[in-house]
Formats: C-alpha cells, sequence, structure tokens
C-alpha cells in the first residue's frame, strides 16, 4: 500500500517537473521506466500538461492588468503637496461652479438665489416636486417615478464616503450614492473593453455581446 | 528568510525580483513605485486564488495597491515584504468576498421588485479566456489554500519554485510536492466533473 503510494507521488513529482521544465535527465529516464510499465504516464503527462497551459492563460491575463495598475500618485503625494491638490480642485471646481450659475441663469431668465431656486424652477416648468424642495423630497420623487416606469429598481444601501473634513459643528462627508436603473440600449451603442493594434485598452463595438460584466 | 536569500530567489528572474527590501519608515515615492511593479504579477495571482468569482482582478489591484502605499511603512522586517504582500492581497480578496455577499442579498431583495429574471455572468475582469480555462479556474478555487496558490503562482511566467518559496515562506522541496499534488487534485476534480456531465460543457451560472 505505502509502494503504492509512494510510487504514485513520485509519478506525480516527474511529471510537475517535466512540465515545469525542472526535470533531469534522471528524471526523464525514470518517468520512460513508469511509462514502460504503465503508458497511461503519457496521458496523465498530456492532461496535466493541457490544464497548466489553461490556468497559465488566466493568470496571465491577469499579469496583463496587473502591469497597468500603477500605485494612486496621490496616495504617494506628501501632507503639503495633498492640500496644495485639494486647493487647485477647489479652484478648478470654482469655475464650474461659476458657469453652472450662468448655465442657470439661461434657462431661468433670472439670477438664481438660494431661497427663490425652487420656486423659479416651477415657474419655468423645469421641476414640479410639491411643496418640500429638498434635495431629498427631489431624490424621492424621482426614486418613486422611476421605480413606476421600471427604471429604477432600487438603492443599495451602502453609501461610499469619498472624502472627510472637520467642520465647526461637524463633519463633512462626501459621499456616493448608488441607484440601481435598468435601460434597453440599441445594440449600435454596445461596446466592450479590449485592445487596439497596438495592444492599449480600446472600447470595440460589440452589438451580441456573450457575456455581460457585472460590477458588483 | 534572510535578505541574501531574498536577493537570491530574485536573481533568477530580473522581471520578478525585490533587488533591495525596504528599509522599514523610510521608503521613498520611487521605491513604493518600483516594488509595486517588480511584484504586481503575482499579487495578482495570489488574488485570483482567494477572490470570489464575481469581484474583478483589476479593481482588487488597485485596492491592494493604495493598502501598500498606505501600511509599507509598518513593515518591520524588510525581509518579509514578499508575505506581507501576499497577505495584503489576501484580506483584500476577502474583504471583497464578504462585500460580494452583502451586496448579493441585497440585490436580491431589489430584482424581487424587478418584472424580469435578470441573467446572471460570471466576470472577473477575464472574460476573453476560453471556457476550459475558466472551468479549470472555477475547479482550482475548489482547492484547499496550501495547494491552490503554488498552483497558480507556478503559472506566472518565470516564477521558480524557490520564489515561490519565497512568497509563501515555505522551503523549495515543500512548493514542489503541493505543485505536484495540487495538479493531480485538479486533474481529478476535472475528471470527476466531466463524469458528471455527459456533454463535458458546464453551463455558467451566476453565483
Amino acid at each position: 500500500m505505502d509502494d503504492t503510494k509512494n510510487t504514485s507521488a513520485r509519478r506525480d513529482m516527474l511529471i510537475s517537473r517535466v512540465i515545469d521544465g525542472e526535470a533531469s535527465e534522471q528524471d526523464w529516464a525514470d518517468l520512460r521506466v513508469m511509462a514502460e510499465a504503465d503508458p497511461s504516464v503519457w496521458t496523465d503527462l498530456t492532461d496535466i500538461q493541457r490544464q497548466h497551459r489553461a490556468l497559465s492563460e488566466i493568470v496571465q491575463n491577469a499579469g496583463v492588468l496587473a502591469d497597468g495598475v500603477e500605485i494612486p500618485e496621490g496616495e504617494l503625494l506628501t501632507p503639503g503637496e495633498r492640500f496644495e491638490r485639494r486647493m487647485s480642485f477647489v479652484r478648478a471646481w470654482g469655475g464650474w461652479a461659476a458657469a453652472a450659475a450662468i448655465l442657470l441663469v439661461w434657462f431661468t431668465g433670472v439670477p438664481v438665489s438660494e431661497k427663490s431656486f425652487m420656486q423659479q424652477g416651477q415657474q419655468a416648468g423645469i421641476v414640479q416636486t410639491g411643496t418640500d424642495p429638498s434635495p431629498e423630497s427631489i431624490l424621492d420623487r424621482y426614486l418613486d417615478v422611476g421605480r413606476q416606469n421600471g427604471r429604477v429598481l432600487g438603492e443599495m444601501p451602502r453609501r461610499i464616503v469619498l472624502d472627510t473634513k472637520p467642520v465647526p459643528g461637524g463633519l463633512e462627508v462626501t459621499y456616493l450614492r448608488q441607484i440601481v436603473e435598468r435601460e434597453i440600449v440599441p445594440r449600435d451603442r454596445l461596446y466592450r473593453m479590449g485592445r487596439d493594434e497596438f495592444g492599449k485598452a480600446a472600447l470595440i463595438p460589440d452589438p451580441d455581446p456573450l457575456q455581460v460584466k457585472v460590477s458588483y | 528568510m534572510d535578505e541574501r536569500t531574498t536577493a537570491e530567489a530574485g536573481s533568477e528572474n530580473p522581471g520578478l525580483s525585490v533587488v533591495k527590501p525596504p528599509s522599514a519608515g523610510a521608503i521613498g515615492a520611487d521605491e513604493i513605485r518600483r516594488i509595486w511593479c517588480e511584484n504586481r504579477r503575482w499579487i495578482a495571482a495570489i488574488l485570483l486564488a482567494y477572490k470570489p468569482r464575481e469581484a474583478d482582478v483589476e479593481d482588487l489591484l488597485q485596492v491592494v495597491a493604495v493598502a501598500v502605499v498606505r501600511k509599507i511603512g509598518e513593515l518591520r522586517d524588510p525581509a518579509a515584504l514578499r508575505p506581507w504582500l501576499r497577505t495584503v492581497a489576501i484580506n483584500a480578496a476577502r474583504a471583497s468576498g464578504r462585500d460580494v455577499s452583502r451586496t448579493r442579498k441585497h440585490l436580491r431583495l431589489v430584482r424581487e421588485q424587478a418584472p424580469r429574471e435578470p441573467q446572471e455572468y460570471s466576470c472577473d475582469g477575464l472574460a476573453e479566456c476560453g471556457d476550459e480555462a475558466r472551468r479549470l479556474m472555477d475547479l482550482a478555487r475548489t482547492l484547499p489554500e496550501g495547494y491552490r496558490e503554488p498552483l497558480l503562482l507556478q503559472c506566472v511566467r518565470g516564477m521558480s519554485y524557490r520564489q515561490i518559496g519565497a512568497v509563501l515562506d515555505l522551503p523549495e522541496t515543500t512548493i514542489e510536492t503541493r505543485i505536484a499534488r495540487g495538479r493531480r487534485m485538479l486533474r481529478e476534480l476535472a475528471l470527476r466533473e466531466t463524469a458528471a456531465t455527459p456533454t463535458g460543457i458546464t453551463q455558467q451560472t451566476g453565483a
């Protein structure tokens, strides 16, 4: 019984060495002797080699993905550099905020003040939200209408925190809310991630996808 | 594993070498970038060994990259770099497993409200791989950890038994034995599965 076990273990070891390119002359000689007594050694070798190749395909694809993942530069910044970057972000968004205000004026025809925003919106026929002008009530209405017409399936329970900073009276939290929606996408708008002729990641039209990437 | 052993292990393949392990507490940005570039390929293999099927390898690699930057200063023994990187990767993969379970539970609730049953697909960022490869990977994930890890690390191009031993903190001979046994176990699993499905083709079912 022990002999059989040992022979089987030795056979596995020799096959493994051959597959990994680690077999010595002696290993090859031993394997040939085994195969003379039991030719199924060669079937084992080819089957296991095929399996190794298939697994290597996946592992090496993961390796290619890994080559594309860099250390996030923001994480490598010193506190001073990080502060400067945040400030430039705020400056950039300051510009966008101004642009957004101009857009609202164009839509509503009058300058927007924080207090009268909803009233003006209703007059212009942009939003109909009842009497409560809070963002929560507007979002609730969107969820309700979305559920009714089948577009919104629900909201994920977790909110992802992007940033926090202490402010007088508490902590300012910037977070992400995730709403699950469903939409019918025309086939000419379906793409998949692939690689172009230079091996770079690129979007490729894919009107008939076999697999759909789910990221949850 | 002392520093000499680490350098030796790396010297077999420049692409996988850890030329000089970092000294704790004083690691510059360039050093961290270098460590990441030299180790990320086998880290991806560790993630494959531990992640749930639905989790995306690329997303997990990003999580590991951030964790490496934030925590590498806590590494007290520079010679333990590779086992430490492995632990960071395993933790990231397991955490994503917990997230997937929670999300699945909630999505079931959401889907109960949906008028049609959505079709589920498996995707781990490796959709371009063949069916046979994906089937084998699913089977490999069912192997005990001690066999699964060396088996997948062996598939990283150019990684020797000695380098795998340096990652898993195990002797070279143990690695060799486990790879050989792991392959045998995988083959038996594949044969059993093929015998159970007459066509030899397994249906892809969402978890």
